[in-house]
């Protein structure tokens, strides 16, 4: 049981440091930095009080990775050791049950919780969602005019100098270089260290090139992602190419190119997934409150398709009204072109019951031990009266 | 000697409603029923009263204004002059410009240090508008004299915005007889342009037409209040340009429109008889509109003036004296006339707290203001109940002071403009606002409650004879209790929220800085009670840890709201980030004053036999 109280006060400094430190890496960052590691380093912020001096001081935190196992040994051994069941000590049982799901069920979420975005036009039908914060290299091979074929390279996988190879196509993929987030930019950048300056496609006929920039963390904004390929074919190089996901498709021309006859368009992109159902937005609209600029409802009208199983359905997604289709949860995030472009936030996630399961034991536990506590003092007084 | 304390106590406790209840001025004009009437602003229905003191609170931070003569008066007399014969309202003194630098810019003198009238400032209004523009970092980097400088350039917009809420800025000769010429120059305009007769001075009236229509068009885009009800009962309100523009369409201007430059004409020549016809005719116009509820806005503007929060606040205050008094010459008689003092307080707290519920339509805690308010009328109640079993002045001092405390927070919250404003599309759900928020609110009153009752623990044992044995045990229990009153409703609070944002945003958690503000406190009260329960730690223990549970609420309360805005920026110090580190400071140096104390000197030794039993 001390041992508990001193994992309590361990996890207290974890949840702390790791609200303090956001302000610094973002909420992403920071979850990966605390929740998911064993041991995370915090430093004093040199923007305090003092931080001139103190800047050097580094505190160890035990991360949620470290406490958690602990306390669900701690909480397990607990039980079987030291745990009588009583009519007292239900309400304990229960509450102390509920805790080891959560921890659980969290753990699962942090291993398979995604996470995606879906813009859609008005009018339009979208197949796929595309990520918050990763990217992907795809080479597109567009020769069958029914269908695209892609190859898709995760950016994990773009190191320098690295040399890719698939079986569905016929030339090796190099990694020039790769930089997290960069500018792009127009001007001369010879001079600048490092710089990606393509020989082929939109970076020769827009003279675009990239540098590199220090990755940003903050919660709205987006790493602008670069590199710098060369396709190698058996009879050597066939040109270099700069791609970087700012290059979409509405504001830039695809980069494709020939090769055996057969068109390819290589690009980076925000990673995508397909679903194996359509999305049609068929109206999306924006409320606000009479005489403001204050929004009241956001609301978009969709239409879900599943060719596999013929279901047609319309529905309507609006605040704290999602669609949950095929394991899948859509919510309405946010809105784009004067009103006409809807985005849903895209959320699977097998756990999402556990929490609610054990919390329900938890509230009902402590319900139960504060309600015995008081009917037992009530009892007391009216005998002592 | 008894007696009369008791007797002192009763004129107190007079006094106390006779100061926090105020009354209306006796004034030859109805400034009183001008600030009945309703407008639109903001997306709801409220009296013009609320927005005057709303207007006020913004810019001088105060729900009084101070006249040419340096009196205080009513928001709302400041606001009639404003709106209706905006030159008459430039000597008051509304401006509240703090900043040296500012200050010594502007050349007259400022009223009571801080405060300037538009006069004092409308040499300078372009200077301050350009600097503010100037700014264009955010507001975490912004040094004290941006800040201040942003902010007094939004509050002369806002000025400004007001002075053309009921009267368009150019009429000479009376606002009634601008409009006359108006329509006159409608109506010779279109005769011009629909048959081409030949007219007199056909230019020059072309010529006027364009420059109203220039005019009203601007004023028709402004984002302001709106006052004149659609046609016949139904349909958009409509601002001052809009309404101007009615008779092309409609072919007169709305009545409306009218009577109020009737009411403006009225106080430019200084007529209080025609103010009030003119009032009259207004009221008039709007008993017949139906899309708004009369009651909510009539109850608004009672509950703006009868300041109830005020009034408990000078109750909550006389109690604490009351009850310090009675431990004082040790006369229990006394602690149940604080009983009932508090009582009063807290019922009227309660009226307040309903009365917003009701003009809002909403569960009580919708913001920051609300939440503090609810907070401490939770506490207030969890106080009395103590008081009623246990009968010793714990309960009622307790209560007293978390009253008052929130009430003061609250207070200052408030200065940040309409605490009654719609909510946010992300917030709109009122079941979860009744449940997820509510409980939440009532986990923080637990754990100030008990954190006082921690303090009052100390202070008892270290400075009186007051903590015997008897007293010690009880309150450990009551901390004990209320702990575990906490952590129900702080673990539930938490989880409902959880569920909230699954429904609405697709996840259970998202470590937000929120979200682990309430998951320390969950983890904070769970951690005293493991400890007390293993032997850990005994009363004096289980009371220095409560009061740490005093800085873990706050931090969640307020603390993860000011992050970015407190912690970000070096050298700044926003007044509530400062404020909320002085508590934390006075937190620690009371647990540190009850570590380091030694016990053979503390008066009482209650807690010495409680520390060896």
């Amino acid at each position: 049981m001390k041992l508990s109280v001193y994992l309590l006060g361990a996890s207290m400094i974890l949840v702390f440091f790791g609200t303090l430190d956001q302000v610094h890496y973002g909420i992403h960052e920071t979850q990966r930095l605390y929740f998911r590691s064993l041991v995370a380093f915090w430093n004093y912020p040199e923007q305090w009080l003092w931080g001139d001096y103190l800047k050097y001081i580094v505190l160890p935190i035990p991360g949620g990775y470290l406490i958690g196992p602990l306390l669900l040994a701690n909480l397990l051994c607990a039980h079987f050791k030291y745990f009588r069941y009583k009519w007292r000590t239900v309400g304990i049982a229960l509450i102390h049950g509920g805790i080891i799901l959560l921890l659980v069920g969290q753990f699962i979420t942090d291993l398979y919780q995604t996470d995606n975005s879906m813009w859609i036009d008005e009018g339009a039908t979208t197949n796929y969602m595309e990520s918050f914060r990763e990217d992907e290299l795809v080479i597109i091979d567009k020769s069958n005019p029914e269908t695209d074929s892609v190859v898709s390279i995760p950016t994990r996988k773009l190191k320098e100098g690295a040399e890719i190879q698939h079986f569905s196509l016929p030339f090796k993929i190099r990694v020039i270089d790769y930089f997290k987030n960069s500018t792009i930019t127009r001007s001369n950048v010879s001079r600048m260290p490092n710089p990606l300056i393509a020989n082929q496609g939109i970076g020769v006929r827009m003279g675009l090139s990239a540098i590199e920039k220090r990755p940003t963390y903050k919660i709205d904004e987006r790493n602008i992602s670069a590199a710098l390929v060369e396709l190698l074919g058996p009879e050597g190089s066939m040109g270099t190419w700069l791609v970087s996901n700012v290059f979409t498709y509405d504001r830039f021309p695809p980069q494709s190119f020939e090769y055996e006859g057969k068109t390819y368009e290589v690009a980076m992109r925000f990673k995508r997934t397909y679903l194996p159902f359509t999305m049609t937005l068929v109206d999306f609209s924006h409320d606000r409150y009479v005489g403001t600029d204050i929004p009241m409802n956001f609301s978009s009208d969709v239409i879900v398709t599943d060719s596999d199983t013929g279901e047609q359905r319309e529905v309507l997604i609006y605040m704290n009204h999602p669609l949950r289709y095929g394991g899948y949860t859509f919510f309405q995030a946010s809105f784009a072109k004067g009103d006409t472009a809807s985005m849903f936030q895209v959320v699977k996630n097998p756990g999402r019951l556990i929490p609610y399961i054990s919390c329900i034991a938890v509230s009902i536990g402590l319900l139960y031990q504060f309600m015995w506590s008081l009917v037992k003092f009530t009892l007391k007084r009216r005998a002592a009266a | 000697m008894k007696k009369a304390l008791s007797i002192l106590f009763a004129i107190l406790f007079v006094y106390c409603l006779y100061r926090a209840v105020p009354e209306f001025v006796d004034e030859p004009y109805d400034y009183a029923r001008f600030g009945e009437l309703p407008v639109l602003e903001g997306g709801r229905f409220k009296p013009i009263d609320s927005l005057a003191r709303n207007t006020m609170l913004i810019l001088r931070s105060k729900q009084s204004a101070i006249d040419p003569q340096g009196e205080k008066v009513p928001a709302i007399q400041w606001f009639a002059h404003l709106s209706l014969n905006p030159e008459s309202a430039s000597d008051y003194y509304v401006f509240r410009v703090v900043h040296g630098d500012i200050q010594s810019m502007i050349s007259g003198e400022p009223f009571d240090k801080f405060y300037y009238s538009y006069n004092q400032l409308r040499p300078y209004a372009s200077t301050i508008i350009q600097q503010a523009q100037l700014v264009n970092v955010e507001r975490q980097q912004q040094t004290p004299f941006q800040r201040e400088i942003v902010k007094l350039a939004q509050e002369i917009v806002l000025y400004q915005k007001y002075s053309l809420s009921f009267i368009p800025q150019n009429a000479p000769n009376g606002v009634v007889n601008e409009y006359n010429q108006y329509l006159a120059v409608l109506k010779e305009s279109s005769a011009i342009l629909a048959d081409g007769e030949e007219v007199p001075d056909e230019n020059a009236i072309l010529q006027a037409l364009t420059e109203y229509s220039r005019e009203y068009g601007q004023l028709a885009e402004l984002e302001t209040l709106r006052f004149v009800p659609g046609v016949g009962g139904e349909g958009e309100w409509l601002n001052l340009g809009e309404s101007l523009f009615a008779p092309m369409t409609v072919g007169s201007l709305p009545n409306a429109t009218i009577y109020f430059a009737e009411l403006a004409d009225a106080l430019i020549v200084d007529d209080s008889e025609a103010f009030s016809i003119a009032l009259d005719k207004l009221e008039g116009i709007y008993a017949e509109a139906t899309d708004f509820s009369h009651s909510k806005v009539n109850a608004e503007f009672w509950f703006n003036h009868l300041q109830l929060f005020s009034l408990s606040m000078y109750l909550y205050v006389l109690g604490f004296v009351i009850v310090f008094v009675a431990w004082l010459i040790q006369h229990d008689k006394q602690l149940d006339y604080a009983f009932w003092v508090i009582i009063l307080a807290g019922l009227i707290h309660t009226v307040g707290l309903v009365a917003r519920m009701i003009i809002q339509d909403r569960p009580p805690v919708t913001n920051l203001y609300s939440s503090a308010v609810f907070v401490g009328w939770a506490s207030v109640v969890l106080g009395v109940i103590f008081e009623a079993i246990f009968r010793r002045g714990f309960g009622t001092i307790v209560s007293a002071v978390a009253g008052f405390l929130s009430l003061i927070v609250a207070y200052h919250l408030s200065m940040s403009g309409d605490t009654l404003e719609m909510m946010r599309a992300v917030l709109d759900s009122n079941f979860w606002l009744a449940t997820h928020v509510v409980t939440i609110s009532l986990g923080y009153s637990a754990t100030f409650l008990a954190g006082f009752l921690a303090i009052l623990y100390l202070i008892l044992g270290l400075f009186t004879r007051k903590l015997d044995k008897e007293s010690s045990k009880i309150l450990d229990r009551m901390v004990y209790g209320v702990i575990c009153f906490a952590l129900l409703f702080s673990f539930v609070g938490t989880v409902l929220g959880g569920i909230w944002a699954d429904q609405s945003w697709g996840r259970f958690w998202g470590w937000d800085p929120k979200e682990n503000g309430a998951l320390l406190i969950v983890i904070w009260n769970a951690l005293i009670l493991h400890a007390k329960r293993s032997g850990m730690v005994r009363s004096f223990g289980l009371m220095q840890l409560t009061i740490f549970g005093n800085i873990v609420t706050s931090w969640s309360w307020f603390g993860t709201n000011m992050l970015g805005i407190g912690l970000h920026s070096y050298g700044f110090m926003d007044s509530a980030f400062f404020w909320l580190l002085m508590f934390w400071l006075s937190q620690l140096l009371i647990m540190a004053l009850g570590a380091w104390y030694p016990r053979r000197w503390w008066l009482s030794d209650g807690t010495a036999s409680a520390k060896e039993a």
